[in-house]
Parts: structure tokens; C-alpha cells; sequence
């Protein structure tokens, strides 16, 4: 220890120094710029057509950030999409990915941006579309730091045409702009098969002779042949069915009020989204007003719990187990929101290549005696991202992202930048749908992950699902035996679909809602439990009526009011 | 003047403490004013509303703010008065290991699971109190203690056992290691000199180890009391479900779950709390350090 | 001389060792079985005392980005720089308030307490790092880390309990306060040093938030963001997977058991370390030394 004196304070000067120079060549640099001259709102703009006259400016390069939470990148040294597109536009997109860990630090990032006035902050930046994005971009955007898009939207048919529907429900409500627009979106005009849940074991079903459930009854009828019927090897016992666990998944839905619900409304892990408004147009909500479908709904999974036709660990049960039991083979039923019917069946398939949950839709007959099913298919306008833009952006940016948008999103430019270069990575097949060449199946085997580092779908800014339905070809997930035998048993119910406009469930919470709402999903869950494990269906009204109660002393009544007087917040949402 | 050049080494040893607490504890607390303003992070604190303690009321009146406050001091202090002791047991007894190898051994598992993240360890004692093929319940159940699996994680009052059990498996061996260096400070000569007054090991323990370590214990105690208001936010929130939800809420937790649901309005409320939990540990602290002083004992201040 | 109770007492004692030892290392143990179990094998459950089906995917997966053997060089600066600055600037600290002569210790009682409690918050010292020209810059990750007042607290508890006379014959000899500061009090010091010194390089060791916070750039990452970054990749390829209905692409891994592999990666090289600070918590040792 004593010879550390003499040596130490050179040792210490020495890192020291080499400290402050690795601090000194790694201050990150501001992005290479083009002259930077703030961006004059468009009046009357040359249309793109070869014949213009003046030549818009456009700079040598555009840089467009996103954050990022897992998505692979594009690798410079393989990239062929971006020499392809640059050909196309006159000049280089570069995406400049900012790796966060989640959404959450995504949105921690934004605001210590705002913090700083973002000065840090990249000018074209995709976010995600959390309340408190929303909340932080529309203050900076009052503020004078972000463009209103509505400036420059009338550039733009190829992008207005796509995300024009759900432009209505990011725009700023004290001011009325846009200062975000949507990047990804949820739409109704998806190709691709749905989702649907029960999700339940084909396989044990065809074994018994029994149908596929398309009523709450015919559910548990089933789930007691599964218990009493069905022999598992080594004397494992039946899961009949597992719900709840950490994400506290159920099916709700089959209780609900046709008239008012609509898809995901009851689902707590997107936030019990109940609101409606009423015959005399007050706001209200859901498992407020209609007793007699939470009775429904708790005394059915109460039932389920007490025969032991739902796994006893399901209340309790972490996110891991509840995969682990899926796989293992042993549970017959299961909720979820989503297609996991494929990672299920994927994971069984080394215990037992005959196992194959399939999804399918249940009703009920007390809560709903004339069947009524449209409501599943009626989602909410939901956007799942943003896009914003300074407003101080140079004007030869500008030009070029709205022609970098409109030509992504346009045929040439979406085919390019969705699936490559045709010939090389895809081709036409008999009926105009585009599908993949030989060569790209044998190099990428179908995992996308595989093909971002090259450029393909990595510079697709938005979707644009009206070219997605044209083009698109049956792939092996459509042929799959779990996606056919799923869209088998709802394709009768899946015939309409149209977006939730009822604007009480889009009108954002105020002041009474945010102090006075908060731990709403918590008491929920709460009250569903203890009526899950209560002993008699008294008790379990009972249950009810004290959570409503509690809701309405804690300010039910305030809040639907508030909501109710906030409707005129909301645009009007229907597709004109 | 004379007096400060003679004490010139110890004046340039605290400069660069003093300067490091202004710029980065002392400078940034002008955030504590966030508590008492409707903040809006664009404007930052000279821009936002001033609204008194609104936002104290607001946290105050959460509806299960009662709740949660019972249990962070009720968690607390069953850590404090079960793991505190068994922490310094823990300590002699590493200590008194005789065998060199044993005892590295010992220490180097028994501060494993501290780098175990809460979300990870949750899960595999999740998975082991399972009552569906978990290895605690198979194992209770050949040895004949019990019938049929005991829902450990659904029990209300198995549930703070629990906690103080996972706790010290957790963070009782890393724990400890400051007990350990300090009695490794002690002069080995006084054991000597008690052995051949034919003291025994226990006697050596009461009247040697112990007030050798007095000071640490002190203080560590000190530091354990004023933290009262912090009882574990990472191992509360992964080790509770739904069935003893009301009974894992602390105040951490609590703002963390609100808080995802208030926006902007949740970042001056969370504030709040940090300072309702920073002002009651100060008060402990201070309280804890004269009682200290009163016992003739040495104070942190 | 040895009663019945001595001869008892280290069989007793090692034997709750063992069994506590045993009780910290299974859970552990659990998690290196299941990193080096092959991942699609391990989602059925069940593997407990041994691997089932043996497979280095996790690990493939993990040193498989470039990025982070940059990211360790980084982590090694923080760690080695970091920690030593930290337990220096502690040292000198420590020993200044333990002089009762010394005229600010008071004062630096306080200064340092307070901080203890309040702070002002994530965007305030964001704000203020980023006036101090921290934000993107590898000096982040070492000076907002430099003192800790607890540890401070350690120390100057530890310093207190030393024998008074090493200090006081060292002064009659005519030491000033730097040489008794070199010569006596750091030597003796050894076991809180090691102390300290485990404490603060754990959490360079382990650290993200500065990273997140702080660094817009990857490049300036430490290894625990990319770790963390691997495997939300894998989360998000499965996701991918599903949502872009490639179902002739079946993943290799799955978030869980990468999370796996990266606890062991992040764990062993901290328990490979620790013999090497074990040593300093030997009774008696350095006074021994020092006083010959």
C-alpha cells in the first residue's frame, strides 16, 4: 500500500486527462445541417409534377429520429433500400434511431427535453402516443417550439388520405392544431387475420365430440368435459382453463351491453375504456350503469373458480407461469387479447404435435338474448405513435420530408420500401399480390429481422393500409391450422367492421378526473376478485353494490359530469 | 487566518465535497418547488402556477393514501426489528468462522442474491412457492408438514412473513459485510488478552465484538429508522398480486401506480411525496441523533 | 479449557451456514442452469437441479452485438476511474470531520446531510447537468458520482473507532495532517475502503439510468444499457414476429431466458472479483501490520 504515494498523483493526473479527452471526443455533435432558415407556411405550392418551373429546394440529406424500443436497424454497409430511395427523391433519408428502453423512457426523454427547451431535441422525431407525450408535445407546441401540421397537410393526400380518420383525435383540444400527427395506428382495414378469444384446445374438443363454444354455456360445458374427460400422461391433472395472472386478462366482453360496448372496452390492461354516452347524453360508464352484466360476468367466474374449472393459481400468477402452463399442455382455455394463439400452439408443439388452441367468439344469453355481435368488431380509433416537427425546421427539410412521405406512401415508394426491389425480393404473383421471390425465401426464411439490416421495411415511415389490402398475398401465417380454424369459428361475426365514434370514450380527463379517477383499475380489480372468490351470489351483489357506492362518495358523479360537459372537446369523428 | 492555514489540509480535503454537494445535490433543489406549482415541464419552475399545497391536499386525500401509509411504517419497522438484529447475529457469526476458505465462502454466496434484480428473484419465488408442482410445497408435503399445497402468495397473512423472509434472503449477506469490515478492525490483541482471562467465545462476542462495532451499529440504526418511509418499492411491487394488493401498497408504490394515469399533473404530485418522505426522514434522523447524543453514545451530528 | 458448548458451537454454526449458503445460492444456481438451458426447452418449466437440453443460444445472443465490447470499455473507465475518484475524495473527506479542531465540521455535518433526504428531482438536475455541459458526455457518468454521503458516514464512523495514540505519537514526531492523513489513516483503513470500494463499484458496475438519461447516443453507452437493449430486441422480434405473421421464422430465444443469461454476465465477474476485497476484512489484519 505504501508505494501507491509516489506513483499515485501522476496515475491520477494521467486519468484524469484521459478523462476529460474521451469527454472532449465524445460530445455528440449536432447533426450535419443545410442552412437553417425557419420554414414560411405554405400558401400556393408548385405541384410535383415534372413540368414545374420551380425547382423546390431540397437538401442533400434529411435525418428523421424515432425512438426506439427493440426494433433492429439498418445496417449502412448492406443497406440497398436507402441507395434506392435516394435515387427516387434526389436526396439521402437517413433514420436516426434513438434506443430507449421502453415506451416509458421514451416518454422521459421528451420531457427532459422540454425541460431544456429542446435545444437536444432532433427536428422531424417519432414518439410514442402516451397521455403524457400527448400533454408534453401539445405544451410545446402552444409554445411556439413545433409546426402545426395542419400548414402543411394539404401537401400531403397520399399521407391525409391513410391517417385521416384518426387525425381528429390528435389534434391539440385548446387550440385546435396539429402539432402531432399519427405514425402507426390501429386500423380496421387490416388484411391480417384477428384476434379472438376464448382461445380453446381444438384438439380436446374433436376428442370429446363437442363443438366449439359459441355461448358462455357452451364454454362451460366445455371446460367440464375438460376436467372430468380429458386423461393426461404421467397422471398430470387438467387445467380446465387459466385466466387473470399478472395482466389480469378475462372475457368480459361476453357480458357487456351490445349497445354500449365496443372491442377491448373491458379490458383492464388498456385502461377499462367503459365510457358510453347515454340515452339523454350524459357521459357514463359501463360497470356503473349496467349491474346486472358485472353480476353476470362475476358470478359466471366465480362459478368457474369454485368447480375448479379455472386454475386456482390464476389470481395469483406471474406472467412467466401463466407461458410455462401454456406450454406445458395441460390447460384447456385460456384469455388473452391479441394472436397469441400462435406462440401457444408453437411452444406445445414439441410435447404434443396434436395440441392446437384455436380462437373463437361466446355470448350470453341472460346479458344478451338476441345475440347481438357487432360490437366486438368496433374498435376504438386508437394511434400508437406520433409523429412532430420544430417548428424552426429549415425549409428545404421540409420540402423534403413531405416528399419523402408522400412518395413512401404512394405505390412505388410503399412497394419499394415495404418489400425491396421487385424481382430481387419480390415479384407479382397470377392475381396482381405481391409475394416473395425464391431467392428472398431461401436468404431470409421469413424472418423480417433478417431483412432490416438490408433496408427492407425499415424506411416505411407510416402504413398505408389501403395498398396493404390490395397487394396482399395469403401468407403461411394465414394457412396456418390455428388461424384457419380461428377465423372458421368468427368469421360469421367478423362481417362489419367500423371504428368506435361515440366521443365519450375519447374525451381526455380533466382535472376532477385525474385527482379524483385515479386507482380506478386497482378498486376494480379488487371488487373482481373478492367477487371471483365470494361464497354466494348474494355476496357477491353485495360486492357490487358497496364498489359502486364507494365509486360514487369517491366522485363517480363529478367525474361523468365533467366528461359530459367536455364532450364539445372532442371533433367529430365519423368518416367524411 | 493563522488558524485556517494550519488547517489548510483539512480545508482543500472538504473542498471538493463542499463543491460537488452545491453543484449537484444543492443546485438541482430548486425542484423541490415543483411541489407546490401545477408544473408544466416546458415552462419549468419560473413559468408554472405557484398552487400552494394543492398538490400535498391532492396526495393526502388519495383514497387508499391511509392504507398505504400503514403499511410502509408497518413493513418498515418489522424490518427494522427482525432484520436489523439477525443482520449483525449474521455478522459474529461469519466471524467466527474459524476456517479461512468456509468463511470466504460463505460470505461470497450469501451476497449472491443481492445482484438478483426484484423482478427476476419475484419470479423464482413465485415459481417455488407455486401450488402447482412448486418445490417448497412438494418438499413440505413429503416431509408430511402439510396435506395439500399452501397458497403462499394468496394468504393476506402469510403474505408480510413473506416479505421479511425473501428480504433477508435478499439483502442480508451484502448487508453485512460493513459489520464484517468492522469487526475485522478490531485489535485482535483484546481477544487475547480476554481468552487468557478465560473468557469464553460467547463472552468474548458480548464484551469484546459488540461495543467494538457500537458505533456502526449506531449509525446504521439511525440511517434504518429515518428511513421509515421507504420500505422496498421494487420488492412490494413484483412480489404482490392481486389477492394482497391492499396489503403490499406502500407509499412508493401507491404514486407509481397513480401516477401513470395523471400525466403531468403526476410529476408535481410524486414530488410532493418525495418531499413528504424526504421531510419525515430528516425529523427521524434529527430525533434519533439527539436521543443518541442524550445516551451519552456517539452521534452522527 | 473448552466446554462442551465450544466444541458444539462451529459445527452448529456451520451448519446454518451451509444452510443459508445453500438457500442464496440455489436461486442463482436456478438462473445459470436456465441461461445455459436451450430457451425454447426451458418455456415448458420444470428444469430445477439440472439442464435439461444444453444450448449457448442466450449467450449467442447476447455477444453477438458488436456494440457492446464498446460499451464494456466504457463500463471498465466508469469503474475503475469512478471508483477510485469516489474512495479518494471519500477518504480525504472523512478524515477532515473527524478533527474536532477542524473549524467547518459542523457546518460539512450538515452539508452533506441534507442531500441525504431531499433532492430536487430527475428534470432539475438534468436541467443543471445539462447547464454543466454533462448531457452526452462520458464525464457524466463519474462526477455526479463522486461522493456519497452515507459512505462518507462509514467511513468517518470507522475512522473514529481507530486508536487515538497511532495518530497522536505520529504527531508528536512532527507529522502534518497530509503525512498522518498517507501514512497511518489510509493503511488502517483498508477494510471500509474494500467496503466502500464493493459498494460504489457495484453500482458503476450495474448502473443504466445515467446512460438512459443522459447519453442521446449509443455510442456513449455503458454495458448495462446494451445488455438491457439486447433484450428488449429479443421482446420485440417476437412481436415482431407475430404481428408481421412470419410464421415460418421461429425465434431462438425469448426475452425470459436472455434476461437469464445476461444476470449471470452481469454477476460473475462482481463474485469473481470479491476474493480480492475479502482479503482486507480479516480481523485484526492491518493493525497488525502498521503498528510493526
Amino acid at each position: 500500500m505504501r508505494h501507491r504515494n509516489k506513483t499515485m498523483l501522476p496515475l491520477l493526473a494521467a486519468a484524469l486527462l484521459a478523462a476529460s479527452a474521451l469527454a472532449g471526443c465524445s460530445k455528440s455533435n449536432n447533426d450535419a445541417a443545410g442552412p437553417s432558415q425557419p420554414a414560411q407556411s405554405s400558401s400556393a405550392q408548385p405541384s410535383s409534377s415534372a413540368s414545374q418551373e420551380v425547382k423546390e429546394a431540397l437538401p442533400s440529406e434529411l435525418i428523421v429520429s424515432s425512438f426506439n424500443w427493440g426494433w433492429p436497424t439498418v445496417d449502412e454497409a448492406q443497406d440497398r433500400i436507402g441507395p434506392e430511395l435516394e435515387k427516387a427523391l434526389g436526396f439521402k433519408v437517413k433514420l436516426d434511431v434513438i434506443k430507449v428502453g421502453s415506451s416509458d423512457e421514451a416518454d422521459k426523454k421528451l420531457q427532459l427535453w422540454a425541460a431544456t427547451k429542446a435545444a437536444d431535441m432532433p427536428d422531424i422525431l417519432m414518439t410514442s402516443s402516451s397521455t403524457i407525450a400527448a400533454q408534453t408535445i401539445d405544451s410545446l407546441g402552444r409554445n411556439g417550439i413545433l409546426l402545426d401540421w395542419n400548414e402543411i397537410l394539404d401537401r400531403m393526400p397520399n399521407f391525409t388520405g391513410q391517417v385521416g380518420q384518426h387525425l381528429k383525435i390528435t389534434s391539440d383540444v385548446e387550440t385546435g392544431k396539429q402539432f402531432r400527427v399519427p405514425q402507426n395506428f390501429g386500423s380496421i382495414k387490416s388484411p391480417s387475420k384477428p384476434g379472438a378469444g376464448p382461445l380453446i384446445r381444438k384438439d380436446w374438443l374433436d376428442q370429446l365430440g363437442l363443438p366449439v363454444p359459441k355461448t358462455t354455456e357452451e364454454l362451460y360445458n366445455a371446460l367440464v368435459a375438460f376436467r372430468d374427460n380429458i386423461k393426461l400422461p404421467d397422471g398430470q391433472k387438467v387445467i380446465p382453463s387459466i385466466d387473470f395472472g399478472e395482466m389480469f386478462w378475462t372475457n368480459k366482453y361476453m357480458f357487456d351491453n351490445p349497445k354500449h360496448a365496443y372491442a377491448a372496452s373491458g379490458n383492464v390492461t388498456f385502461g377499462l375504456n367503459d365510457w358510453f354516452t347515454d340515452e339523454n347524453g350524459t357521459v357514463q360508464r359501463h360497470d356503473m350503469v349496467y349491474s346486472e352484466n358485472l353480476l353476470q360476468f362475476i358470478s359466471y367466474y366465480n362459478r368457474l373458480y369454485k368447480e375448479g374449472l379455472i386454475d386456482k393459481e390464476s389470481l395469483t400468477m406471474k406472467y412467466g407461469q401463466f407461458e410455462e402452463k401454456l406450454a406445458s399442455g395441460r390447460v384447456g382455455a385460456f384469455s388473452t387479447w391479441g394472436t397469441h394463439v400462435m406462440t401457444a400452439n408453437d411452444a406445445m408443439a414439441s410435447i404434443d404435435p396434436k395440441a392446437l388452441f384455436v380462437g373463437t367468439y361466446a355470448f350470453d344469453k341472460v346479458t344478451n338474448p338476441n345475440m347481438e355481435t357487432d360490437y366486438v368488431n368496433k374498435p376504438m380509433l386508437s394511434v400508437y405513435s406520433y409523429w412532430i416537427v420544430k417548428k424552426d425546421i429549415s425549409e428545404e427539410k421540409l420540402n423534403a420530408l413531405i416528399k419523402y412521405f408522400e412518395y413512401t406512401m404512394g405505390d412505388e415508394g410503399w412497394k419499394l420500401t415495404n418489400f425491396g426491389q421487385e424481382g430481387k425480393d419480390w415479384t407479382y404473383d397470377a392475381a396482381g399480390k405481391i409475394v416473395e421471390t425464391q431467392e428472398s425465401i431461401d436468404k431470409y426464411k421469413g424472418n423480417t429481422g433478417a431483412k432490416i439490416p438490408e433496408g427492407i421495411w425499415y424506411y416505411s415511415p407510416t402504413p398505408n393500409f389501403d395498398l396493404t389490402i390490395q397487394y396482399y398475398a395469403p401468407t403461411a401465417y394465414d394457412n396456418r391450422a390455428d388461424v384457419i380454424g380461428t377465423w372458421e369459428n368468427i368469421k360469421d361475426v367478423y362481417k362489419t367492421t367500423s371504428y368506435n365514434t361515440d366521443k365519450a370514450a375519447y374525451v381526455l380527463p380533466g382535472p376532477i378526473e385525474v385527482k379524483k379517477g385515479a386507482g380506478y383499475a386497482n378498486r376494480w380489480k379488487d371488487m373482481v376478485v373478492s367477487g371471483v372468490m365470494a361464497a354466494s351470489d348474494e355476496e357477491i351483489k353485495q360486492i357490487i353494490a358497496k364498489w359502486q357506492e364507494t365509486e360514487r362518495k369517491l366522485g363517480y358523479d363529478e367525474i361523468s359530469a365533467e366528461r359530459t360537459a367536455n364532450l364539445i372537446t372532442v371533433p367529430d369523428l365519423s368518416d367524411n | 487566518m493563522n488558524k485556517l492555514y494550519r488547517q489548510r489540509w483539512l480545508i482543500a480535503f472538504t473542498l471538493p465535497g463542499f463543491l460537488f454537494f452545491l453543484f449537484f445535490s444543492y443546485f438541482p433543489m430548486y425542484g423541490i418547488i415543483i411541489s407546490f406549482q401545477d408544473y408544466d415541464v416546458f415552462r419549468g419552475v419560473l413559468g408554472s402556477a405557484f398552487v400552494g399545497f394543492d398538490n400535498f391536499r391532492t396526495l393526502f386525500d388519495m383514497p387508499d393514501f391511509t392504507n398505504a401509509l400503514k403499511n410502509t411504517i408497518l413493513i418498515s419497522l418489522l424490518k427494522l426489528l427482525l432484520l436489523f438484529p439477525a443482520t449483525i447475529v449474521f455478522a459474529l457469526l461469519i466471524n467466527e468462522i474459524g476456517t479461512s476458505w468456509f468463511k470466504k465462502l460463505i460470505q461470497t454466496t450469501s451476497y449472491l442474491p443481492y445482484f438478483v434484480s426484484w423482478v427476476i428473484a419475484a419470479g423464482i419465488w413465485y415459481k417455488l412457492l407455486s401450488i402447482d408442482g412448486g418445490v417448497v410445497n412438494g418438499l413440505l408435503m413429503s416431509l408430511g408438514v402439510i396435506d395439500e399445497p399452501f397458497y403462499f402468495v394468496a394468504e393476506p397473512d402469510a403474505f408480510y412473513p413473506l416479505i421479511i423472509f425473501t428480504e433477508a434472503w435478499k439483502s442480508m449477506g451484502f448487508s453485512a459485510i460493513i459489520f464484517i469490515a468492522a469487526l475485522s478492525a478490531i485489535d485482535p490483541q483484546l481477544y487475547e488478552a480476554a481468552k487468557v482471562d478465560g473468557a469464553n467465545r460467547f463472552k468474548q462476542i458480548w464484551h469484546i465484538s459488540l461495543p467494538g462495532i457500537k458505533n456502526t451499529i449506531v449509525l446504521l440504526f439511525i440511517l434504518n429508522v429515518s428511513g421509515l418511509m421507504r420500505a422496498g418499492q421494487d420488492q412490494m411491487w413484483t412480489m404482490s398480486n392481486v389477492t394482497v394488493q391492499s396489503k403490499a401498497e406502500i407509499l412508493d408504490t401507491l404514486v407509481l401506480r397513480y401516477l401513470k394515469d395523471m400525466g403531468m399533473m403526476g410529476y408535481s404530485i410524486g414530488t410532493a411525496m418525495g418531499i413528504f418522505q424526504a421531510f419525515i426522514g430528516l425529523v427521524l434522523f434529527l430525533s434519533c441523533n439527539y436521543l443518541a447524543k442524550a445516551m451519552k453514545s456517539d452521534s452522527i451530528i | 479449557m473448552k466446554t462442551r458448548k465450544l466444541e458444539a458451537f462451529p459445527i452448529l454454526n456451520g451448519l446454518f451456514m451451509l444452510a443459508f449458503a445453500f438457500l442464496c445460492l440455489y436461486p442463482f444456481y436456478y438462473v445459470l442452469i436456465v441461461s445455459f438451458n436451450d430457451p425454447l426447452d426451458a418455456q415448458r418449466g420444470g428444469i430445477y437441479l439440472w439442464i435439461r437440453s444444453f444450448s449457448i443460444e442466450n449467450y449467442k445472443a447476447i455477444f453477438k452485438t458488436a456494440e457492446l465490447l464498446h460499451a464494456y470499455q466504457i463500463t471498465l473507465f466508469r469503474v475503475f476511474v469512478g471508483s477510485f475518484l469516489h474512495l479518494l475524495l471519500t477518504a480525504m473527506f472523512a478524515f477532515a470531520i473527524t478533527k474536532r479542531h477542524f473549524v467547518f465540521r459542523k457546518f460539512l455535518n450538515w452539508w452533506i446531510l441534507i442531500p441525504m433526504y431531499f433532492s430536487g428531482g430527475i428534470i432539475p438536475t438534468y436541467v443543471i447537468l445539462d447547464m454543466l455541459g454533462l448531457v452526452n458526455n462520458l464525464l457524466v457518468y463519474v462526477l455526479p458520482h463522486l461522493l456519497v454521503t452515507f459512505h462518507i458516514l462509514i467511513m468517518r464512523t470507522y475512522l473514529n473507532e481507530l486508536p487515538p495514540a497511532l495518530e497522536e505519537s505520529a504527531v508528536i514526531d512532527g507529522a502534518g495532517d497530509l503525512a498522518v492523513f498517507w501514512k497511518i489513516v489510509i493503511p488502517l483503513s483498508a477494510p471500509v475502503l474494500a467496503t466502500i470500494a464493493l459498494f460504489i463499484g457495484v453500482f458503476h458496475w450495474n448502473d443504466w439510468f445515467t446512460g438512459f438519461t443522459y447519453m442521446t447516443s449509443e455510442k456513449l453507452w455503458s454495458a448495462q444499457n446494451v445488455l438491457l437493449k439486447i433484450i428488449q430486441t429479443n421482446e420485440a422480434s417476437n412481436i415482431a414476429y407475430i404481428s408481421r405473421m412470419n410464421s415460418s421464422f421461429k425465434p431462438t430465444v425469448t426475452a425470459e431466458s436472455v434476461k437469464m443469461a445476461m444476470l449471470v454476465i452481469t454477476t460473475v465477474p462482481v463474485i469473481v472479483a470479491y476474493p480480492f476485497l475479502q482479503k482486507y476484512f480479516v480481523k485484526g489484519m492491518m493493525l497488525g501490520s502498521v503498528k510493526g
